[in-house]
Formats: structure tokens, C-alpha cells, sequence
């Protein structure tokens, strides 16, 4: 623990920055190194494109990286200065920022930022629906082939069913897509190897979030924040799977030992929505200063594919990665649903609070907070507070407005401990 | 002809006020259907009202409760009805959960209102085979969800009626609106504007009626406008267009001759097929609009390309670009469309609609200096 | 004969009198305070005064700016944006970029070789990037409006003051005040700002050679300085940058008085 620090960072996800930083390096050079390079826009199928060689940027991950770097604000003024309104989601901005620089064979005017080089053709999922636009519009300034996997916001079990075929269906037209763009034949077998990976990766994964019902929670959703940098890149890898048995071993020594991720928890969190990605340390500590540590989100608990992994079958990965993606959508599309995963996660991690996050310009999680914060307040009488903010955008993020409010309502938690205690 | 318009006008004005008293009148079953492109022929066809929800014209409040404020106007507008009790005369919520604030509606409407609420998916993708497989699909399961809520079938023989009713709709707005092309200022663009708005929110059998009596009466009339700065009005998707700013653009001595907008050519463009099997051709419709949107990829056509053509069959000199504030999808195109017009060397202005009508002071500026810019 | 343009802003009334040669011949800057025909009027009647003329010799009278209705005796309007690009364009043909920043709000303008109107975009809705701005900032600063240009050039140090809104920016000072910084790296991060808040709306215009910056804001050097350095161009500045969109309504004025049919007015 650093000096002056509440929080107890796990070790393991140091590894995760030079990881990034070597995947983008990848990006920078996949044409030099004679690959094929992808630009996609939402949850695409990268199983598919590691089967296939095809290196990939990939927009969120990509917005996520550069929301801390310091060239960010350039790139979004690039994009604002092309009419590009600053109500549009931020990943969109900053990577059309991005693109931009391409556009202009300008390759050194950002510090500190690894550009990517224009693709060979885009591709998107359709998880948000903004997903389609922006690939859509992207793809006629690029000019090159696209692929987009729609996808539809199902609201009961028979529609989801019905979006699992529609999903595989279409990855069957990708796969065709993409042998006739690269010239190769797609290799099975390859990708069952890719699923056999993501399946046990996943299962790792699980645990460890698992192990995080314990109390003092061993490690903080914000180290989980941290993990998930890579989720996508490196799907599929064999390093993956290895990186997750390493935080489980380090997780699982703490729970052994009883050593928790902050120093004195008195608080249990609930995260919804995308994590603020440019306020993940300093919130980190500013919770942890209140006593209180993140314990399940939205983002870690409902993705990557969190739901039911042993269900996966490796010998048949289009319907595997179908199912996860009609999945998504299913819990993306109905708040309902959402209410009762969050439920659920209330009850399994002895949660005492909400925090949820309303994004200004990423706005699928937005939907039905506040009565999520109603139907779990009158079910469970486990209060919430919404917190105005960005995943990448600091100018509509202001420090001392969303800090007060963490403080306040964490005053609240202790009244309402104290009131529960004396009774 | 004045009383025709002068009931457009008083049906649009308010809307909410005047549907409870319609649907009393008709003794019909209301399905309240969120923008855009529900294949309101089914509804129809079950015997039932479909209309299209549009933007209340009070400020909102109790919906800032259960919706961020910024989400675009109709979805805040509508959850704001709902909450205090405006919308409690539909019988029935259809969804096409085109984009987030729409299924954003449909999710909060479905928590806090006890209605029934159906949905109706549309493939975002319009060329591939999946989508067309799964449309077929789609549109069966929302004709049962329909026969359902209505307790009446919808055989195939309903469903052609209701279909050439609606076509008869089209082509007669269709007809409309090449008179006002040729004939500019025929009518006001507020007054076209109501005409198209009434017709979503009545019988397509009454539209039908007064519009061929309006469409007779127009013929007769000489265009009322000599003005040649002719503008082509773009956007303004899922809401309709603030008469204020349809004003100030006629004040500022400018005439509407030709749209891309909901309440306009995106909502008549293109008719259902009277061939074969009446669910595939509606199918069909769905995948094959002729006016592209920014909610849909639509490997077929080009929004920039569809602008521009419009703009030289209208003989226009510029497009007004009406964004809807927080729309997202218009708002990323925006820029793409600016691009092309420039391109075809056509200028264009960008107004934001919000609906928190701020000073129009700046407005009437803007849109006067752009209209000084046309030569 | 003699013509007179008049800008009525929401803050400032400036008028310009021309002469047939469309030679200055007179010109004002006052207050508009809440009537803005009163103010109009009472400007007007001085020009005249001042110039040793009659009434009956004004040709006419062309109003622009906000205010540009409300003036009785105003014989056509044009807005600011038309007023503006003529005004710059009759100081230096070889402009081809306006950017004016007024008390309230800022505006860009872009031009083609013909001194026309191509292309504006305005920011009337937020006074964060606008003379406003810097009222706010020097009040909590205690340091003198005028003095806030030359000061910033002195900064040392970069400091960011990040708010979007002028109310959050002015707290931000506060708090960097309090923080010991040093006033003058504060004043030049305020400058820094507000070339920020506009650099995106001017760079959606187009940076095109010529430069030139209109408006009372334009007097400030520490704004013309930031904007340089944000836009990476050079900016020119006009000997009284105030009344440029009331010298091209005059312009205009002069059109109509001489020639009804001119190409360049709408009626």
C-alpha cells in the first residue's frame, strides 16, 4: 500500500498496461507486419477475427484507452471542430479524433497517444444501436468494406431464442464475409481452440468475482475495472486464461488471509453502468476513504461472458458466441431484467448500497435507473444515488460535485447502519 | 377548404387533448406506436387506431423523475404524459425499439403504466438474408401479439384492405406534396406540416376523404410564394418540426418546397406491395424504405446521395438541417450530410430543436443569415 | 449624402456614418441598456450632431445585432453575420475568416474570394468563451478588465481551468486563487480557455487566410494571442474592432441608397 493510500491494489493487474500498450503496438503495425486490420464498433465476435488472423481496434476499448491519455482533449476537439456535436457518445469522438489524424496524414500531433492506422474494412455488432451509425457513417469516409451483425433488444425468453438464430445466422454471412475480403479459408478448428480458451477464462473469471462475496471483499471492482482493459484483445489467448488464474491465486491468498481490498471496510457497493475510466484510481480512494469498496457492477458481473460460461460448447462456437451475444442484448434491452440482475447481486454480495452511474453521452445503462433505484429500495430497502458523469469525457465530470455527493450518501449508509443497529 | 385545414390544425395543435375525444367518438381501441416505421397496417387491420405518439407541448417535469434530461424531447415528453395520467386513453404501447431513447420510453412506460406493450423489431441491417428471414418471423409473432390484444384475427383478406387503405394514404400525400414542389407555398409548411401529423393520428379511411377534397381545392390555387430561395427540410426525426421555426423560415422570406422528415416524405415514401402474401410484401416495405435513416444501416442507399437528389428534383438552393437536440444518430450523420451537400455545392444550416424553446431571437438570426448567404 | 449603420447589441450600440464616398465619417460606441430603440435613437441623433449634419441628409439608415428590429427609424436590417463580412472585408479585401467575440456571444464567419458569406456558425447560447466571461473572471481576479490581456502574456506556468460553464469556471479560479497559484498564470489559463471554447465552433467554419478578429473581446490582446496559438494562424485585429458590424451595415446602407437593384442586399 502506497503511502497515505486506503487502497490495497491487487498486484496482478500491473501486468495489464504493457499488455495494452502491445496490443496497440500490434494495431500500429499490422499492415508493415502484412495483416489484415478491422475497426469494429461494439461486442463483434473477435473470436472470429483471432481465428482469422485479423488484427482489430476496437472502439470502446479504444475510447477507454485514450480516455486518460493526455491527447484526448485534442482529438475531441478535432472531431467537434467537424461538426461532430458534443452530446455524441465520447468513444465516438475520440476515436473519429482518431481517424481524422489518418485522414490528414497526421501521425505525430498527439502525445502520448498510439494512433491506429486506417483499417481495411469495419465491422460492427449492433449492442447499442449507436454502434450502427457510427460504423455505418465511418465506413463511407474510410471507404471500404463493411460487415454489420444486427441485433435485436429481445424482452422474453422466446425472442431471445429468436435473436440467438438471427445472431448465428448472420455470423455464418461474416465468416463468408471475411474469407472472401482475406482470401483465406476460415479454420474451424482454430476457432474452436479460441472458444475452449474464452470458456475457461471465463470460468476463472467467475471465481474470482465469486470470491468477492467474502467479507472484507479481497479485491475492489475498480482492480476489476482494470483486468477487463485487455477483455477484448486478448480473448481467446491462452494469456488470458493464465492471467486470471494468477489474480485468482493472489485474490484467494487474501480471502485466506482476511486481507481486504481497502483498509477498513464498512461499506458494500453496487456499481451500474460503464466505469468512469478517466476517475477509476481517484474514486478508488476517494471511496475508500469513507470506508466503503465497489463489490459488483453491472459491467464486470453482466458481460464478457459472466452468464453461464460452462454452458459454452467449444465444438459448436457460432452458437456459443450467438448465445452470449443475444444474452447481451437481452439484459442491454429490458430493464426489467436488468432490476433483477442487480437484485441478484444485491443478495449474493451482501450489497448495502447503489451507485448508479448516469453517463451524459453513453446512454443504453442510463435507462430505468432511478426506477431500479425505486423497485430495489422497495424490495430490498437497499438505497441508491445517481452520479452525473462521462466514460471518457472530463467536461461533464466535476470533481467536488460527484465526491460530495459519494460523501453524502455514505453518511446516509452509516445513519441507516446506526438507526439498524439500535433497534 | 380552410375548415379542412383549419381541423388538421386543431387535431395537431394538441394532440393529447383531442385523441381521448376521437377515441370516444369511434369506439376504437388505441395503440399508442412510438417513431418510427411500426407497420401500423396490422394494427388496422385488427380493427384497431394506430397512432403515432408525438411530443406533448408542455414542459416537462414529473418525467425528469424517470428519464435523464438528456434524452432527446419525445422521449421525455412522453414519459412525462404518461407519468401524469395524459396518455391513460391508449389502449396499448407498440415499440419498433428503434434507438435508445425509444426502447428508453418503452422500458419506463412498461414499469410505471399498467398497458399492454407490444413490440415490433426492426432488422437494423436491410440487405442481408438473416434479416430478411428474420423479419419474416418478426412480423408474424407482432401480428399474434395484435390478434391478442384485440381479441380479433387478422386474416390475410383484412390485412390487403387495411394495406391499399394505407397506399390510397401515401399517394395522396405523395400528390400533395408534388403540388406544393410545383407550386411553392401552396400552403404554409406548418399547414403541411399538420396535414401530415393529423393523418397520424386518425383513421386512414377519414385522412383519406379530406385529403382529396384538399388536394381538388389546391389544385385550383396559384402558388402563394415568389421567393427563390427554395429549401429542402432534413431531419427532424421522430418529431415534428417546431412551427416557430417553420415560420421564422418563411418570415425570413425563404419557402419549404421539399423534406426528408418523419412528419413528410420518410413517413409516405415507398408503398406496401399488392402481390402475393400481404405479410412478406409489408415485409418488404420494412427492408426497402426509400429513405435512408440514420437509426438503419442501409447498404443500398445514401442518406447524402438521397439529400442531394431531392434537392435538385425540388429545385432547391439549400437544405435546412432540423436536429432533433440529443439525438445521437442524426447527430453523427450530421456531419457526413454537410459534407456531401458541400461537395455538390450545396449550403446547408443546422437548427437544433429542443424542447425547452429557448430565445427564438438567435434563431430568426441564424436562419436570416443563411437565407442572406443564397444567392 | 450621408448613410448610417447601426449594430444594436445586447450589450453595446455602436453606429458608423458614412459619407457618398463611403468614407467614415463619424462613429459611436454606447450603451443599449433595456430600450434598444431608445438607445438606437439616441445614438443616431448624436452621430448626426457631432458631424455637423442635418437629418434630412441621412440617405439611409441600415440596422443589424440583435436589436435590429426594434429601431423605428431604421430603413432595412441585415443580420450581424451579412454586417460583419462586409465590414471586415471593407478593411482588408483579403480577409477570409471573421471572428467576432462579443459580450455575449461569439460568432465565426467564413468567406470566399468574393467577400461572400460561405459559411457561420454562433455560440448565443453560453456565455463561457465571450466577453461575459472575462467581466466574471476579472471581478474574482480583483484585477482590472483591461489589464487582463496584457497580464496573461506574462504567465510562466500552465495551469487549466477545465469547466465548461462560466459559473463552475469562476468557482475554479476561486479555488486556484486559494491554492496560492500565481494570479497571472490564472488569467492566461482564462484566455487559454476561452480560445478553446470558441476554437471548436471557428475550426468547424474553416481557418482560412485572412484572419481578423471583430468585436469588443478583439481589444483584448491576451484573447487574440490564445486564439493564435489554438487556431495556429495569425489574427488581425482592427484599429476600433467594435463597430466593424456597423460599418458594414453602413456599406450596405450606402448599396441602397445608390442603387436599389444591388446584388448584395435583400430586401
Amino acid at each position: 500500500m502506497t503511502a497515505g493510500s486506503y487502497v490495497n491494489r491487487i498486484n496482478t493487474t500491473r501486468e495489464v498496461k504493457p499488455v495494452i500498450a502491445g496490443w496497440y503496438e500490434e494495431l500500429r503495425t499490422a499492415h508493415a507486419d502484412g495483416k489484415f486490420l478491422a475497426w469494429s464498433y461494439g461486442p463483434v465476435p473477435f473470436e472470429i477475427f483471432r481465428a482469422m488472423d485479423i488484427r482489430f481496434e476496437h472502439l470502446e476499448s479504444y475510447g477507454a484507452y485514450l480516455a486518460a491519455r493526455a491527447g484526448q482533449e485534442k482529438l475531441k476537439q478535432l472531431s467537434e471542430s467537424d461538426g461532430y456535436s458534443n452530446d455524441i457518445c465520447s468513444y465516438a469522438r475520440l476515436v473519429r479524433g482518431v481517424a481524422m489524424l489518418n485522414e490528414r496524414g497526421d501521425k505525430s500531433s498527439v502525445p502520448g497517444v498510439l494512433l491506429v492506422e486506417s483499417p481495411d474494412f469495419v465491422v460492427a455488432f449492433r449492442q447499442c444501436p449507436l454502434m450502427a451509425t457510427v460504423y455505418d457513417y465511418q465506413k463511407r469516409l474510410f471507404n471500404v468494406p463493411g460487415f454489420c451483425i444486427d441485433t435485436i433488444p429481445a424482452h422474453s425468453e422466446a425472442e431471445f431464442q429468436e435473436n440467438l438464430l438471427y445472431i448465428r445466422r448472420q455470423l455464418e454471412e461474416l465468416i463468408v464475409f471475411l474469407e472472401d475480403l482475406t482470401k483465406t479459408k476460415f479454420d474451424l478448428d482454430r476457432l474452436k481452440q479460441i472458444m475452449a480458451y474464452v470458456k475457461e477464462a471465463a470460468i476463472v473469471r467467475n471465481r474470482v468475482l465469486d470470491l468477492c462475496k467474502s467479507s472484507p471483499a479481497p479485491m475492489s471492482v475498480f482492480d476489476h475495472f482494470i483486468s477487463l482493459g485487455p477483455a477484448h484483445s486478448q480473448r481467446g489467448k491462452k494469456e488470458s486464461v493464465e492471467y486470471w488464474k494468477r489474480l485468482e491465486t493472489e485474490v484467494k491468498q487474501r480471502v485466506d488471509n482476511g486481507i481486504g481490498a481497502i483498509k477498513n471496510e464498512k461499506f458494500r457497493l453496487y456499481w451500474h453502468n460503464l466505469p468512469i475510466w478517466f476517475k477509476v484510481g481517484r474514486l478508488s480512494e476517494v471511496l475508500a476513504r469513507h470506508g466503503a469498496v465497489l463489490v459488483a457492477a453491472s459491467y464486470t458481473h453482466e458481460l464478457f461472458y459472466s452468464h453461464e460460461p460452462e454452458k459454452i460448447d467449444p465444438e459448436d462456437p457460432l452458437t456459443s458466441i450467438a448465445a452470449e451475444e443475444a444474452w447481451q442484448s437481452w439484459l442491454a434491452a429490458d430493464s426489467l431484467r436488468t432490476t433483477e440482475q442487480v437484485q441478484k447481486e444485491i443478495e449474493d454480495y451482501s450489497i448495502d448500497g447503489m451507485i448508479m452511474c448516469s453517463h451524459r453521452t453513453c446512454q443504453p445503462a442510463d435507462i430505468c435507473e432511478y426506477d431500479i433505484i425505486d423497485i430495489i429500495g422497495r424490495r430490498l430497502g437497499i438505497p441508491g444515488i445517481v452520479i452525473d458523469a462521462d466514460p471518457t469525457d472530463p467536461a461533464f465530470y466535476s470533481d467536488a460535485q460527484t465526491e460530495t455527493r459519494l460523501q453524502a450518501f455514505i453518511e446516509t449508509l452509516e445513519a441507516h447502519k446506526k438507526r439498524a443497529a439500535a433497534s | 377548404m380552410q375548415d379542412i385545414l383549419d381541423k388538421f390544425n386543431l387535431i395537431t395543435r394538441d394532440a393529447y387533448t383531442w385523441l381521448p375525444g376521437y377515441k370516444e367518438e369511434k369506439g376504437l381501441k388505441i395503440f399508442g406506436c412510438l417513431p418510427m416505421y411500426v407497420p401500423e397496417e396490422i394494427i388496422h387491420a385488427a380493427g384497431a387506431l394506430p397512432v403515432i405518439l408525438q411530443e406533448g407541448n408542455e414542459p416537462i417535469t414529473t418525467g425528469h423523475s424517470k428519464i435523464q434530461s438528456f434524452f432527446c424531447g419525445i422521449a421525455r415528453s412522453i414519459v412525462d404524459l404518461s407519468l401524469k395520467g395524459k396518455l391513460d386513453f391508449v389502449d396499448a404501447l407498440v415499440s419498433p425499439e428503434i434507438d435508445l431513447p425509444i426502447n428508453g420510453i418503452a422500458n419506463v412506460l412498461r414499469i410505471n403504466m399498467s398497458i399492454p406493450s407490444l413490440t415490433i423489431y426492426q432488422p437494423t441491417t436491410c440487405s442481408k438474408e438473416a434479416s430478411q428471414v428474420f423479419l419474416s418471423k418478426e412480423i408474424k409473432r407482432f401480428k399474434s401479439s395484435v390478434e391478442e390484444c384485440t381479441g380479433q384475427e387478422i386474416t390475410e383478406a383484412r390485412l390487403k384492405e387495411s394495406i391499399k387503405i394505407y397506399n390510397r394514404n401515401r399517394a395522396l400525400l405523395r400528390e400533395l406534396y408534388d403540388l406544393r414542389r410545383v407550386k411553392a407555398g401552396l400552403l404554409s409548411s406548418i399547414q403541411i406540416s399538420s396535414v401530415v401529423m393529423a393523418g397520424m393520428l386518425m383513421l386512414k379511411e377519414e385522412h383519406n376523404q379530406l385529403l382529396e377534397t384538399l388536394i381538388v381545392k389546391l389544385k385550383t390555387r396559384e402558388a402563394t410564394s415568389k421567393s427563390k430561395f427554395r429549401i429542402v427540410l432534413s431531419g427532424s426525426l421522430c418529431q415534428a418540426p417546431v412551427a416557430d421555426l417553420l415560420h421564422l423560415i418563411e418570415e425570413a422570406g425563404a419557402v419549404i418546397v421539399d423534406d426528408d422528415i418523419y412528419t413528410g416524405t420518410r413517413y409516405f415514401a415507398g408503398d406496401v406491395g399488392t402481390e402475393g402474401d400481404p405479410f412478406e410484401a409489408i415485409v418488404k416495405r420494412q427492408l426497402t424504405m426509400p429513405v435512408p435513416c440514420p437509426t438503419r444501416v442501409d447498404e443500398a442507399g445514401d442518406w447524402g446521395d438521397y439529400l442531394i437528389n431531392t434537392v435538385k428534383n425540388s429545385g432547391a438552393k439549400g437544405v435546412i438541417h432540423m436536429v432533433v437536440k440529443y439525438c445521437q444518430p442524426h447527430e453523427m450523420y450530421y456531419p457526413y450530410l454537410v459534407k456531401r451537400l458541400a461537395s455538390a455545392g450545396i449550403p446547408s444550416l443546422k437548427l437544433e430543436i429542443e424542447h425547452e424553446v429557448s430565445s427564438l431571437a438567435s434563431v430568426k438570426t441564424r436562419i436570416q443569415a443563411f437565407v442572406e448567404t443564397l444567392k | 449624402m450621408f448613410v448610417i449603420g447601426i449594430d444594436i447589441g445586447s450589450l453595446a450600440t455602436k453606429a458608423v456614418l458614412l459619407n457618398g464616398k463611403r468614407e467614415i465619417t463619424g462613429y459611436i460606441v454606447s450603451l443599449t441598456g433595456p430600450d434598444s430603440n431608445k438607445a438606437g435613437q439616441m445614438a443616431i441623433d448624436r452621430l448626426i450632431k457631432d458631424a455637423g449634419i442635418h437629418p434630412e441628409q441621412i440617405a439611409y439608415i441600415l440596422s443589424t445585432g440583435y436589436g435590429r428590429e426594434n429601431i423605428s427609424i431604421s430603413n432595412g436590417q441585415l443580420t450581424e453575420i451579412t454586417c460583419h463580412a462586409r465590414g471586415a472585408v471593407h478593411i482588408d479585401p483579403g480577409v477570409r475568416t471573421v471572428i467576432d467575440i462579443g459580450g455575449q456571444d461569439s460568432k465565426a464567419i467564413s468567406l470566399n474570394d468574393c467577400g461572400d458569406v460561405i459559411k457561420f456558425a454562433m455560440n448565443d447560447k453560453c456565455a463561457a468563451g465571450t466577453g461575459r466571461f472575462l467581466e466574471v473572471m476579472a471581478r474574482a481576479l480583483e484585477i482590472d478588465l483591461q489589464d487582463m490581456g496584457e497580464l496573461s502574456l506574462k504567465s510562466k506556468q500552465r495551469v487549466e481551468v477545465s469547466s465548461m460553464c462560466t459559473v463552475f469556471a469562476e468557482t475554479e479560479v476561486i479555488s486556484l486563487i486559494s491554492r496560492s497559484i500565481d494570479k497571472i498564470d490564472i488569467v492566461a489559463a482564462i484566455h487559454r480557455a476561452i480560445a478553446s471554447r470558441t476554437g471548436n465552433m471557428i475550426e468547424n467554419v474553416g481557418v482560412k487566410s485572412r484572419v481578423m478578429m471583430t468585436g469588443g473581446v478583439a481589444k483584448n490582446i491576451g484573447v487574440v494571442h490564445a486564439l493564435e496559438e489554438r487556431l495556429d494562424c495569425k489574427i488581425s485585429v482592427p484599429q476600433e474592432p467594435q463597430i466593424v458590424g456597423a460599418l458594414g451595415a453602413a456599406m450596405f446602407a450606402v448599396d441602397r441608397a445608390t442603387d436599389e437593384d444591388d446584388k448584395g442586399s435583400i430586401k
